[in-house]
């Protein structure tokens, strides 16, 4: 690990004499100087000129002096033999240029690459080679290039001017004269809305005029890039963007040759560049860079033709992370269902193009070309309509790792299909009968859904999402046979549902954690409406309460970790009422109702309406009590429970109900251990068992168990989980302790001699800790700088470390505070006011005053400015009693406040001041 | 920043890049890649010094220039200065900014842990605010380096404190006047001269500890 040195510039180290700095100036400045000049040096300076010398020469030889560039050739800008007349567009890959080629006086596009200098020399090479073979293309329809250049490190490329404009804009323009006439109305898609939304859609779709020319647009397209492919030539980024419509109404493509380029990832990172993304193929998307050819064209232009037919890209995901899912997931929606104008046979040959794997999608632009024109001129196409056994089996050759049988896939659609049809059909009889079909393949689906979900937890946890994605998509086209006296639910669709509720209920809890807030939002009220679904026909039926009461509670979670907390109690006391109107309360009920009634209290809290709280965390740990009343205690359970009494024992504290506090840490530690020895793979179990007895420590600590506070920081220091070998808490409390029975001589000198030598091997082993997060960091150098007498108390490592903490997080004001108490304590009274002031200056955390105050006074003590001293003391103290009832003093506080009471105490002035902090003091620590 | 805006006219003429600043200002693509080429292994320093170790591991230092060389060149009318020192203050706030958010992102430390993930947690944790990371790092300069003797220097450049560290850079690597070093640095150009001194003395001597060590 480098270390920085430890003293800074400026004030610390010894300035070198003046004639050795102006010597080494002249030096860097014109090179050796002339014999005489070194001669006027003092001799010991000589001596280290000689050596500095050497260094310099090192950093000349390492950089040497190139002569600035010429200057800039003023406006007109021109490139080569290219004169930029204006700017005609810009994109994420370059601005183009509207320009004149000057020898031979015609206008021309300039496409300028502005990334020349991000750009390494294998890259503009490949760029180069690219361009040139894309200027061997010589057709009607594709954009000819004239020229490509480099002057003076720009990098551009010339291509023949087309009047008109992308299909992008042309799009757009579609889009918005929809939108203006239509007042900008949504197209209402849900099924139950379907006689509405064709009317909606007659209105605002392209007509059928527009279909055809957008067959015809990619027809000629599809053609240019067939001529191209037999030159070997690949586009790799066919989009709307990069198709023209000339004023005669002809396609171009243009571009071609810088998909390389624009394929680098570190380009393609930001933002803007997320529009050749979206048109990318998913052997693109996914990166597998050797299976990239000429079918990647055929994709994109299949993905161009799908947003001019429906006016939307393929894949519409704001995001870079879910846009390359669903590339590589998500099947298209139909064209047909958002447009009824476009015919089934190019939907077909949309669908044909956009399949996954490229050996779906047409063999060649060519036969993509002569599809479009059969069906322009209304004759049969070749491409055929994936049946169902074909799209089971695509499905599964995307997914190698599922270990589910190929009829089970089968079975799965054959009833969503079927079922579907007839439903569609509203043909009471067709129903019936699609559903006596269906009911015997429901089973097996039922399972290889569940066999597909149990791969999932096996593979870890990114796994484990894709997998709860694809059985939440499964369930969404599964429909369970229904019983035919409708308000009764069979048990067949309860099973169904309780499956799919769990599914989604886990599948929301990982969208949470992962930080997708609204993505979870939507998979749990996905949720509440299929429960709502239940509870409407059978309201006091246990299973459908539990179902829509898990959903409520998914909710809930997901807005208290937004921090929407006002919707966030909302959604969970509407999930209560739905648990107690319940016929019975089974288990799992009586776990929903805990769940709910904790993230109630948790809201409470955080509106600091403490009584209710209070009130909400006892029913929750009642109910919490009853499921483990019985013999077989599952770890989950023991868990929650812990976690729940850890949370009331938190919230016991702030109210300073400390012993209270203690009976329920003190149980929350014994259950996390039985959870422990019941699922010992489980290795969430440690890192929360190592929180309970963290507070614990804190507890006893305060209320001056020293005993049970070394014991605990024992039990700390041995079950430390295996990600956190931090060993600073331990040694934290423990050391408070020794000090405490150290005063009190409560033990016998060997006895104590044991303790402390404990607490050094904690303390020792705390600080080689790799790395520390900075929260802990700022701790531990709290408790190196703590009291002069402290065992623990050592000022040189604390400043080593607290300049690490600064340099990790300099935006930090209470890490400067921390790191000038450090210099304080080394007796480096200047670095700390440097550090002092670089708190004041610093962006985070401004409000930790009371820190500031402390550590000011105690540099004033310090370098020995007793009336400055005094001063901040007493604004310290006035401060404290005012801010009285608010502050939640740390240890480190009142230890610092105390020895600046002991320090004052002589100070007759300060006397009245001093004694309201001691009275807080000694309350705490007796 | 009083001293930014009061650049004076005398130390511009006298500079052989205020031509090259000003066609970038222009617009001109060529001259703001010619000074962005220059100044990117200094930013990569600073970008190196100001991320928080266990955080490489997950965000390059590289990438962080790259984004703020590419905002720069996206935004590059936004900056009103006129000699390389002030391109390079503007250039170190994006950089600055980028740091920020790559940091936050990265450290959504939640000060009360409430609400426990216990009900699904068969895998990792991994979102806990006590994930300690491997001691992984990257090497102090990331890049390859031609020869041994450049490497020797960068090494013992990273042991200098960071304003001296700083100093060197820009005075040696991007050859500023000690005007401008001190714009950069927030000082005066004499405390920049006497800064740059100490570093070099600093620098001879970290150079010649290693090399006695190795022999």
């Amino acid at each position: 690990m480098k270390s920085r040195a430890i003293h800074d510039d400026v004030k610390t180290a010894a300035d070198p004499p003046h004639e050795l700095c102006e010597m080494l100036v002249a030096y860097d400045e014109h090179g050796p100087l002339d014999a005489w000049q070194e001669s006027e040096l003092p001799e010991e300076l000589r001596q280290r000129f000689a050596v500095d010398r050497h260094c310099l020469d090192l950093l000349h030889r390492a950089w040497p002096a190139e002569p600035p560039p010429e200057p800039d050739p003023a406006s007109p800008r021109e490139l080569g033999d290219f004169r930029i007349v204006r700017e005609i567009g810009r994109g994420g890959m370059g601005i183009v240029y509207e320009a004149e080629q000057l020898s031979l006086g015609r206008r021309v596009a300039l496409k300028v690459l502005p990334f020349a200098a991000v750009l390494d020399a294998n890259q503009l090479l490949r760029f180069k080679n690219e361009a040139q073979a894309a200027a061997s293309l010589h057709r009607e329809g594709i954009v000819p290039v004239y020229a490509v250049g480099c002057d003076r490190g720009v990098h551009y490329y010339a291509m023949q001017l087309i009047e008109g404009q992308t299909l992008a804009e042309w799009i757009a323009d579609q889009r918005h004269a929809i939108g203006s006439s239509q007042g900008g109305k949504q197209v209402s898609l849900s099924a139950d809305t379907a006689p509405v939304a064709e009317l909606e859609t007659k209105k605002t779709q392209a007509s059928s005029n527009s279909v055809r020319r957008a067959a015809e647009l990619a027809a000629e397209a599809a053609e240019s890039l067939e001529y191209a492919h037999e030159q070997g030539i690949v586009h790799r980024d066919i989009k709307p963007s990069n198709l023209l419509v000339d004023s005669r109404g002809r396609a171009w493509i243009t571009d071609f040759g810088l998909a390389r380029v624009e394929a680098n990832p570190a380009l393609t990172a930001s933002g803007d560049m997320l529009g050749t993304l979206r048109y990318m193929s998913p052997e693109q998307a996914t990166g597998k860079a050797t299976d990239v050819n000429h079918r990647a064209d055929v994709y994109g232009l299949g993905a161009a033709l799908y947003e001019m037919l429906i006016l939307r890209p393929v894949h519409d995901a704001k995001e870079r992370g879910r846009l390359l899912k669903q590339i590589a997931d998500d099947e298209p929606s139909g064209l047909r269902s958002l447009n009824f104008q476009v015919p089934i046979d190019l939907e077909t040959i949309v669908l044909k193009s956009l399949a996954k794997d490229p050996v779906d999608r047409y063999d060649t632009a060519g036969a993509m070309a002569a599809d479009l024109r059969r069906f322009l001129a209304g004759n049969e196409i070749s491409a055929r309509r994936p049946g169902l056994i074909e799209r089971a089996k695509r499905w599964l050759r995307r997914r190698p790792h599922v270990a589910m049988s190929l009829a089970a896939i089968i079975a799965v659609l054959l009833i969503a299909s079927t079922v579907a049809t007839a439903i569609s059909r509203q043909s009471q009889r067709d129903t019936a009968a699609a559903l006596t079909s269906a009911d015997a393949n429901f089973d097996l689906a039922m399972k290889a859904i569940d066999r597909a979900v149990k791969t999932g937890e096996d593979d870890g946890i990114n796994r484990q999402e894709e997998m709860l994605q694809d059985a939440a998509k499964l369930y969404r086209q599964l429909v369970p046979p229904v019983s035919t006296t409708p308000r009764e639910l069979t048990n067949k669709e309860r099973t169904f549902h309780q499956r799919r509720s769990e599914v989604l209920y886990r599948l929301a809890a990982l969208q949470r954690q992962r930080g997708d807030y609204k993505v979870a939002e939507q998979t749990a009220r996905e949720a509440i409406e299929a429960g709502q679904g239940l509870v409407k026909r059978d309201p006091g039926d246990p299973a459908a309460a539990r179902i829509l009461a898990v959903g409520y509670n998914s909710l809930g979670d997901v807005y208290y970790k937004s921090m929407h907390y006002v919707e966030a109690e909302h959604v969970y006391s509407a999930g209560l009422p739905v648990v107690y109107a319940a016929r019975e309360m089974p288990d799992a009920l009586v776990e929903t109702e805990a769940w709910l009634l904790g993230g109630l209290a948790r809201v409470h809290w955080v509106f600091n309406r403490h009584e209710q709280a209070e009130d909400a965390f006892s029913v929750a740990l009642k109910a919490e009590e009853r499921l483990l009343s019985g013999a077989d205690r599952d770890s989950t359970a023991l868990s929650n429970h812990a976690g729940t009494l850890n949370d009331y024992a938190m919230l016991l504290h702030n109210q300073g109900k400390r012993h209270e506090a203690i009976i329920h840490l003190k149980q929350a530690v014994a259950l996390e251990l039985e959870a422990r020895e019941v699922a010992p793979e489980n290795t969430s179990i440690p890192l929360f068992l190592h929180h309970h007895l963290c507070l614990l420590a804190r507890e006893y600590n305060s209320a001056g168990d020293d005993q049970a506070c070394l014991d605990t920081c024992q039990l700390i220091a041995t079950n430390l989980p295996r990600k956190l070998r931090s060993y600073s808490s331990a040694a934290e409390f423990g050391s408070y302790t020794l000090e405490h029975l150290k005063q009190a001589k409560s033990l016998p000198a060997g006895k104590l001699a044991e303790h402390q030598a404990q607490v050094r091997i904690w303390l020792a082993e705390a600080v080689v800790a790799p790395e520390f997060e900075p929260e802990f960091l700022h701790r531990h150098v709290g408790l190196l700088t703590q009291s002069p007498d402290s065992i623990t108390y050592d000022p040189q490592t604390a400043v080593t470390l607290g300049k690490r903490l600064v340099r990790t997080r300099p935006e930090v004001a209470r890490f400067w505070t921390m790191l000038a108490l450090a210099h304080t304590r080394s007796g480096d009274p200047a670095a700390a006011t440097e550090a002092i002031a670089r708190a004041e200056g610093a962006t985070q955390d401004a409000d930790s005053d009371t820190d500031l105050l402390i550590v000011r006074t105690l540099i004033c003590q310090a370098s020995g400015d007793v009336e400055q001293a005094k001063a901040c003391y007493q604004e310290l103290a006035a401060w404290r009693s005012e801010h009285e009832h608010q502050m939640e003093d740390s240890e480190w506080h009142l230890r610092l406040v105390a020895e600046l009471d002991g320090i004052f105490a002589d100070l007759e002035t300060s006397s009245a001041t001093a004694g309201t902090i001691k009275q807080h003091h000694h309350e705490v620590a007796p | 920043m009083n001293q930014l805006s009061t650049a004076d006219s005398s130390s511009n003429a006298t500079d052989p890049w205020s031509a090259t600043v000003a066609a970038a200002c222009d617009g001109s693509r060529q001259a703001q890649s010619r000074l962005f080429a220059d100044l990117r292994s200094y930013l990569r320093s600073r970008a190196a010094a100001g991320l928080d170790p266990h955080l490489q591991v997950k965000v390059s230092p590289s990438d962080l220039v790259q984004e703020t060389l590419m905002e720069a060149y996206q935004s590059f009318e936004r900056f009103e200065g006129k000699t390389r020192a002030e391109l390079l203050v503007w250039l170190q706030g994006i950089l600055k900014h980028r740091l920020l958010t790559a940091q936050r992102k990265f450290h959504k430390a939640e000060k009360r842990s409430l609400r426990r993930e216990v009900h699904i947690d068969q895998a990792q944790a991994s979102g806990s605010r006590w994930a300690v990371t491997d001691n992984e790092r990257t090497s102090p300069s990331g890049q390859v380096m031609a020869n041994e003797e450049r490497e020797r220097l960068e090494t013992a450049m990273t042991r200098l404190p960071e304003r001296q560290e700083q100093a060197v850079r820009l005075r040696n690597e991007l050859r500023l006047s000690f005007e401008e070093v001190g714009k950069v640095l927030g000082c005066s150009a004499g405390a920049a001269q006497k800064l740059w001194s100490r570093a070099i003395e600093r620098l001879a001597e970290e150079l010649t500890d290693e090399e006695s060590s190795h022999s």
